[in-house]
């Protein structure tokens, strides 16, 4: 819940933004617009506005749902859709110096913070025993889609709000936020592609329904936008899934509430309508008694005649309650179906902008004094501080924490072992063997074979020499009745 | 998945405008997100509508509004007593809902004496421009206001009830009694998501009125009818089971009683001064009444056009120059003509040359206001200017408001009121939506013959938010069926003590409309004594009205308000 005030400073902070994109001049509280701004705005060139609901004075106090706001949004909305920024602000001339004149590698001290985090980032990839030696390095931007939606929740009530997704070409995620405030912006040379000229309108649709019309509609050279943008509803549907079932669960509530009542009621209207009816019956109970205990022939037929004439009633009156019953149905379901309606619940999206955004990455080019290791190149998110691209070689995870393996993989320290008997750096994937006991890596030119094993198969079993003392020869002991191999 | 997730296709035209790379700049792109932020509709956590409307609400109608909103979901009784804002309510519940885009199309059904003051209200307050239905090609429109009567009419209820509104209002909802109704029947088969019902009295004579008023908006909340009786009433009249029935009602209506809301009224003093007729002016004024009898019944009764006869003689009470200006177009009219030529001849020559004795009596009633501010209202243009003519010639500032001004004229007319002139001397039209609580007096330099105006016209000083007492002068002539009216209005109605909203309730008890007995009245009696009677039997079928309107006010109070229950118990 968004208070008074803060609604009333994003006000503020709105108008003014506008006036100055549309070129007004700004004198405190005095404005004066350009001639075609006032025209489309609908006030005098000369305005005075204030954000003060208490001014005093003679300004137009601006505030949330005032016609002239009103026009403003209007008018923004119209624009502004799409954007292509270039976050060149982020990076801080300093900081860039020292990236291309100071070895990031180096474990002296910095002022700068900016490089001092890079330092730190860098850090933690530790390459064993060999020294890095940066032989490159480069900034360049990487484009990533910034898609941003409206959602709304609608029902007897609608909820909106607006949801960002940052999407990363390469991944086809959904990448962390960027802060874009510092950036600007940047219109690349066109390449000649377009859009479709057809307009698109209608009502709201499926995912599905949607892109499959954008396919037919769109030339091919969209398609990677196309899929970007799929991907991104998709991932807003998954993280909009929690809030929905909240707010169908309050309407479900509520619309079970309501039926409950009007299921009651036309239930307890359709018995009253059958009181006239019972009614009748106990009287033409009472009256079929009175005909068996008659005891002249005249009074038989009285009340035979009585209980015809009620018969005749009873008929009249069960198509009347037929009538009535059919009556209360269409009512009923006409009022069901009100209910349905007031309560039916969707979710719509509308995406309002799409900006192409930019962001800094700086390559390092790293060579190692061992000629076993083939050279490296780390990609530096500057904005977001972090390695990028930087997964195990070996289990293809994330890399938080990385190490260089014997024989020149980037690991992760899951993947990353010592050989179990000389202590050379292995993973997974360079490792000969595994310790048939412990488990321990072990390399090609260590470890033993287990007896054992050998004797019943022609294939050999690797153990390291710890387990071969301590366990192997107990096991040549124990089973094979001998003291050494 | 939960719910079904749709896409705007619009989507695909950011998305295209994207590919083509017709990029905006970072400016417009963050501007039109703000603007995106700043339009989103999030629950109904506070009032939105507010900000914008020059509107001022009461604490009472805040909290009516919000109860309306969030926990009666759009269908509710509003029952406030008389005066205190039910239909601001309705109108800012409306405008809530249409801000959310809940509400699209809304059908407002009043009556048709308050169909213009509706319109006006939504309009310059609520800021909704909801246009009058009339024929059915109007109620095809998303948003229409419409009199009860005429939308109920068959050409018209075919249209609206073969489709859909978001919401319908009906006000004065007590026309809504009886089950067995046109009426009732046709509101309910009106097709509506929200349903607001505006009524001070929802019990006008026994309880089953409650209990349709309730099925209507919501069925089933008092259970069927015979639980009803059973569970809640002793007999037509009395209640039974009180605090559960009170209970029952808390979910579905809204009703503040006068005493539970602290609003202050600040004080209204009526001064109604008459003056005799100068020998030329009672000349001209018996000459006039004299032709327009016999000419109106010289009419067949049943094609009597009272209409031409009624402005006549309203305009004679009111200057003789507004009166001139009538007959001059009727002599200029071709066809068959109201008054014969002989005598719109004689009575042009009468009318020329006088000197009202009313507009000297306004001019001293102004001189001796010692420069404060007044307004003096008249309903024609011609006096309108005469009293501007006075007003020159003794040195009083004054500024002219009607209706052929247009928007900006009326504006700059009220600000030279407010920051120069002395008087305002304006028509009907006069200072509708504008704020003129600067102002504490008030001139009726001619009385309309509609008591509803005449409200509206001391409403526009006399309302919430006046802080000083209010001075209401009334200037007639002796002996003129206008010094009637005043007596009727303030002896027998005892107008200007009702409260603002109560004299359309009297009226409606009436058999009758006002305007129309008292025209009938002037023009069908044959003598002064046969006039005075008849004005003396109508006035004995006010004060029934009023009687009538006290005892349902009363029924009213006891079954609803709590609070007056004890003190009449107290009593």
């Amino acid at each position: 819940m968004i208070s008074d005030r803060d609604q009333q400073e994003q006000v503020r902070r709105f108008v003014l933004a506008f006036l100055g994109a549309c070129g007004a001049q700004t004198d405190g509280r005095r404005i004066r617009l350009p001639r075609v701004l006032a025209r489309q705005l609908q006030v005098d060139e000369q305005l005075e506005l204030s954000f003060v609901p208490t001014a005093s004075g003679e300004a137009e106090c601006i505030t949330y749902g005032h016609p002239l706001l009103d026009r403003m949004i209007a008018l923004s909305i119209r624009r502004g859709a799409t954007a292509s920024l270039l976050c060149v602000r982020a990076l801080d001339p300093e900081f860039l110096h020292l990236v291309f004149q100071d070895d990031p590698f180096s474990t002296a001290e910095t002022d700068n913070r900016q490089f001092a985090w890079l330092k730190r980032t860098l850090r933690r990839v530790s390459f064993s025993k060999s020294q890095p030696r940066v032989v490159d390095r480069s900034l360049s931007y990487h484009v990533q889609l910034l898609f941003g939606f409206r959602v709304a929740l609608i029902s007897d009530e609608t909820r909106e709000r607006l949801m960002f997704i940052l999407m990363d070409p390469l991944t086809e995620s959904a990448d962390s936020p960027v802060d874009i405030t510092e950036a600007i912006s940047f219109v690349p040379v066109t390449d000649g592609s377009t859009g479709p000229e057809t307009s698109f309108a209608g009502d709201a649709e499926p995912l599905e329904t949607l892109m499959s019309r954008a396919n037919e509609e769109f030339p091919t050279h969209a398609y990677a936008t196309l899929r970007l943008y799929r991907k991104a509803c998709q991932i807003l549907e998954d993280r909009l899934q929690k809030e929905l079932r909240e707010f169908k669960a309050e309407v479900d509530r509520r619309l079970k509430e309501d039926l409950e009542r009007i299921e009651t009621y036309y239930a307890g209207l359709a018995q009253e309508a059958l009181d006239p009816l019972r009614r009748m019956f106990r009287q033409m109970a009472a009256s079929s008694v009175r005909v068996q205990l008659a005891r002249s022939f005249e009074s038989e037929t009285r009340h035979t005649k009585q209980l015809h004439l009620l018969r005749q009633r009873a008929q009249a009156l069960e198509a009347d309650y037929k009538e009535e019953a059919e009556q209360l149905r269409t009512e009923m379901v006409r009022r069901r179906n009100e209910l349905t309606a007031k309560y039916q619940t969707r979710a719509e999206v509308r995406l309002i902008s799409c900006a192409a955004v930019r962001v800094p990455r700086l390559t390092f080019t790293l060579r190692f004094g061992d000629p076993a290791f083939r050279p490296v190149t780390l990609v530096y998110d500057v904005l977001r501080a972090r390695l990028v691209d930087h997964i195990c070689e070996a289990c293809e995870q994330p890399l938080s924490a990385a190490r260089f393996c014997e024989c020149g993989d980037l690991v992760c320290s899951d993947c990353f072992q010592s050989c179990a008997d000389c202590g050379r750096d292995l993973c997974q994937s360079c490792a000969s063997s595994s310790c048939h006991v412990c488990g321990h890596l072990l390399c090609s030119d260590c470890g033993k074979t287990c007896s054992w094993a050998a004797m019943r198969s022609s294939s050999s079993v690797a153990v390291c020499t710890s387990c071969h003392h301590e366990i192997c020869s107990l096991c040549l002991r124990l089973v094979c009745g001998i003291d050494e191999w | 998945m939960v719910m079904q997730i749709l896409h705007d296709p619009g989507s695909l035209e950011v998305l295209s405008n994207f590919l083509a790379r017709s990029y905006d700049s970072k400016q417009w792109y963050e501007l039109k997100n703000a603007a995106e932020r700043l339009s989103l509709s999030r629950g109904f956590d506070r009032l939105v509508s507010l900000d914008a409307l020059d509107i001022e609400l009461y604490e009472h109608q805040r909290e009516a509004v919000l109860r309306v909103l969030r926990d009666m979901r759009g269908r509710a009784l509003l029952a406030d007593e008389v005066g205190l804002g039910k239909t601001i309510e309705a109108g800012v519940i409306l405008r809530e809902y249409m801000l959310r885009g809940l509400v699209r199309s809304v059908l407002i059904l009043v009556p048709a004496s308050l169909l213009s003051q509706w319109h006006l209200e939504l309009t310059e307050k609520v800021r909704v421009c909801v246009p009058v239905g009339r024929t059915p090609a109007s109620f095809e429109k998303q948003q229409v206001i419409a009199s009860l009567d005429t939308a109920k009419r068959p050409e018209n209820a075919a249209v609206i009830h073969a489709r859909r509104w978001d919401m319908v209002i009906v006000d004065e909802a007590h026309r809504l009694k009886n089950k067995r109704t046109v009426n009732w029947k046709f509101v309910n088969a009106i097709e509506k998501k929200y349903l607001l019902l505006l009524t001070a009295t929802p019990v006008q004579n026994d309880l089953s009125e409650l209990y349709n008023l309730i099925t209507l908006l919501q069925p089933g909340q008092l259970k069927t009818y015979s639980q009803f009786k059973q569970e809640f009433m002793l007999d037509k009249h009395s209640p039974k089971n009180l605090s559960r029935l009170r209970e029952l009602l808390s979910q579905v209506m809204v009703r503040r009683g006068r005493r539970e809301v602290f609003i202050h009224f600040p004080r209204r003093e009526v001064r109604s001064m008459a003056v005799p007729l100068s020998g030329e002016e009672r000349s001209f004024y018996v000459t006039m009444v004299d032709h327009l009898r016999r000419a109106y019944r010289a009419q067949p009764a049943n094609k009597r056009n009272l209409l031409p006869f009624l402005l006549l003689l309203r305009e004679t009470c009111s200057h003789p120059a507004a009166a001139g200006a009538t007959l001059q177009a009727m002599r200029r009219a071709r066809g068959q003509k109201l008054l014969p030529e002989a005598a719109l001849v004689e009575l042009l020559e009468l009318s020329h040359g006088i000197q009202p004795a009313k507009l000297r009596l306004t001019m001293d009633v102004v001189a001796g206001l010692r420069q404060e501010k007044a307004i003096i209202f008249t309903e024609f243009k011609a006096t309108q200017e005469a009293l501007a003519a006075a007003c020159q010639r003794a040195g009083v500032s004054a500024v002219m408001y009607h209706g052929g001004l247009d928007g900006r004229a009326k504006q700059a007319a009220i600000e030279e009121f407010r920051c120069s002139s002395q008087v305002l001397i304006s028509t009907e039209a006069g200072g509708e939506g504008h704020n003129l609580q600067f102002c504490q007096t008030l001139i009726n330099y001619d009385l309309p013959w509609n008591p509803m105006r005449l409200e509206q016209r001391i409403g526009r000083i006399h309302r919430l938010g006046q802080q000083r007492p209010v001075l209401v002068v009334n200037v007639v002539i002796e002996g003129t069926i206008e010094a009637y009216m005043l007596y009727l209005l303030e002896r027998k109605i005892g107008m200007f003590t009702k409260v603002i909203g109560e004299l359309d309730i009297i009226l409606a008890n009436l058999k009758a409309p006002y305007e129309r007995v008292i025209a009938e009245i002037a023009l069908d009696s044959r003598d002064e004594p046969e006039m005075r009677e008849r004005i003396e039997a109508f006035g004995r079928e006010l004060t029934e009205a009023c009687h009538t309107y006290e005892r349902v006010r009363r029924l009213n109070a006891q079954i609803f308000d709590a609070e007056s229950q004890t003190l009449e118990l107290e009593a």
